[in-house]
C-alpha cells in the first residue's frame, strides 16, 4: 500500500500546461485518486475565520482595508480589533496629538483607525484643539529686535515660553514672560466658507494684532504664525482620552 | 570531522500514516516541529505508528520536508541559518499554485505547525495584497453577498482608504 510521497498511478497523468490555468481539471482528476478535494476557493469558507485573520494581519492598512469590501464574510473578518489595534498602534506612534473623537469609549478600533486619519488631515483648528494644548510661543524675524532680545528662543537661554488658551476666550502666558505685558487677551478663530464645504478663509487672531495663518504638521501638530511671531502646539499625545474636538470635524 | 552523524545517533524515528495509506519515516527532531505530533510523541510515546486520516500523502510528504529543512537548519545555530531558512521558505512557496496552497495551510493548520502556518498565511496574503476588491473576489471566486447600499456605506465611514 505504501507508495513514496509524490508518485502517481501510472496512466491517470496527463499533461499538464500551467497549475492554475489547468485547476479545475486536476480537480477533477484529483477527486478521482483522492479524496480530500478544495473546491470552494474562497479562503474563508476554506478555512474559517481563524485563519483568514492570520491571512489579513500581513496585510498593510490599505489592502487590509479593501477587504472589507470583497464579501459580508469578509467584512466581519477584516474589521476585527484584534486586526486594527496593532495599526493604530502604527498610526498613533511618534504623533504629537491623539485626537478625542478617536478615543471614545466603546468605539471600535477600526472607527478609532478611521476618525484618526481623517481628523489627522483636517487643517481647521478649534477652539477645543487651542484649549487643550499648551502653545510654544516664539517671535520670528521681522520682530522688531527688543522683543526677539527678550525671547529664549532666539537668546538660546532656558525654556521657550509658553502659551495658554483658555475656553473663555482668554489668553495668558507662563509666569516670568517679559514678553508678555500683562493686559487682558483674547483670541479668536475665524472660518469662512464659500458655498457648502469650501473653507475660504481660516485664520487665528489675537486681540486686534495681525492674523495668523493655520498649518497642520505632518505629525499633527499645530503650528500658528504670522510675520511677528509663531504659536506651536506642544505635543500631548499621552493625554488620557486624546485631545481635540469630541466629534468628528471636517 | 563529521560532527552532523554524532547528533543523528540519538535520534528515534516516527511512522506516520497518511490518509491515502502513505507511511513515512521520519526523525523525531522532525515530525515534532509539528506540534501535533509533537503532543502525540508526548502522551502516547513514539511506539507506535501514527494515523494521520486528515492529511493525505502527498501534502503530508511536502509538509515534512519542510520540517526536515528546518530542523536541520536549526541544529546548527548560526545566524546565517535564519537567511537559509527564509531563502528556502520563499523557494518553497514562490510556485505553489492555490490548490497545493491550500491543502498543505490545511495539512500545517491540523498539524499544528506554527511556522508552517504562518509562512502560508502570508503566501495568501500576498494574493490579495496591492489588488482592487474585484481582483481579490476574482482570485478566491467570491461573490459580493452585500446588500444594496452597505458597499457604500463602508466605503464611506473609511473613505480615507478608498480615496
Amino acid at each position: 500500500m505504501a507508495r513514496p510521497k509524490g508518485q502517481e498511478s501510472p496512466g491517470k497523468k496527463r499533461k499538464r500546461k500551467k497549475y492554475d490555468e489547468k485547476m479545475e481539471e486536476e480537480e477533477e482528476e484529483e477527486e478521482e485518486e483522492e479524496e480530500v478535494v478544495v473546491v470552494v476557493r474562497d479562503p474563508l469558507q476554506v478555512f474559517g475565520s481563524d485563519i483568514l485573520s492570520m491571512v489579513l494581519r500581513f496585510l498593510d492598512t490599505h489592502s487590509l482595508a479593501l477587504s472589507l469590501l470583497v464579501s459580508r464574510g469578509w467584512n466581519g473578518v477584516a474589521s476585527t480589533d484584534r486586526l486594527w489595534a496593532s495599526k493604530c498602534e502604527e498610526l498613533w506612534r511618534h504623533k504629537a496629538h491623539i485626537p478625542r473623537s478617536s478615543q471614545i469609549l466603546g468605539l471600535t478600533k477600526l472607527a478609532a483607525y478611521s476618525l484618526s486619519v481623517m481628523d489627522g488631515k483636517r487643517t481647521r483648528v478649534t477652539k477645543y484643539d487651542l484649549c487643550d494644548h499648551v502653545w510654544w510661543f516664539h517671535f520670528n524675524k521681522e520682530a522688531p529686535e527688543y522683543w526677539r532680545n527678550l525671547d529664549p528662543f532666539w537668546k538660546g537661554s532656558g525654556p521657550l515660553l509658553s502659551r495658554y488658551f483658555h475656553p473663555d476666550g482668554s489668553l495668558t502666558a507662563g509666569s516670568g514672560d517679559k514678553t508678555w505685558g500683562g493686559h487682558e487677551s483674547c483670541y479668536c478663530v475665524v472660518t469662512s466658507y464659500v458655498g457648502e464645504e469650501k473653507i475660504r478663509e481660516h485664520y487665528v487672531r489675537i486681540n486686534r494684532w495681525p492674523s495668523m495663518s493655520v498649518y497642520r504638521m505632518q505629525d499633527w501638530s499645530w503650528k500658528m504664525s504670522n510675520h511677528l511671531y509663531c504659536y506651536s502646539s506642544i505635543p500631548d499625545a499621552d493625554k488620557h482620552g486624546g485631545t481635540g474636538p469630541p466629534f468628528p470635524v471636517v | 570531522m563529521s560532527s552532523s552523524s554524532t547528533t543523528t545517533t540519538t535520534t528515534r524515528l516516527l511512522m506516520l500514516k497518511a490518509s491515502d495509506g502513505v507511511t513515512f519515516e521520519v526523525e523525531e527532531a522532525v515530525a515534532t516541529k509539528l506540534g501535533a505530533i509533537n503532543n502525540m510523541v508526548e502522551e502516547e510515546g513514539s511506539e507506535d505508528l501514527i494515523c494521520l486520516p486528515n492529511v493525505n500523502g502527498k501534502f503530508l510528504g511536502m509538509v515534512l520536508e519542510w520540517c526536515k529543512k528546518h530542523a536541520n537548519n536549526n541544529t546548527n545555530s548560526d545566524k546565517g541559518n535564519d537567511e537559509v531558512n527564509k531563502w528556502w521558505d520563499k523557494e518553497f512557496v514562490m510556485d505553489l499554485d492555490q490548490n497545493t496552497l491550500y491543502h498543505l495551510l490545511m495539512a500545517a493548520d491540523y498539524l499544528s505547525g506554527t511556522e508552517l502556518v504562518d509562512l502560508l498565511t502570508e503566501k495568501v496574503a500576498s494574493m490579495i495584497r496591492g489588488k482592487k476588491v474585484e481582483e481579490i473576489r476574482e482570485t478566491f471566486k467570491i461573490k459580493s453577498d452585500f446588500l444594496p447600499g452597505q458597499e457604500e456605506e463602508i466605503r464611506k465611514k473609511n473613505s480615507w482608504a478608498f480615496e
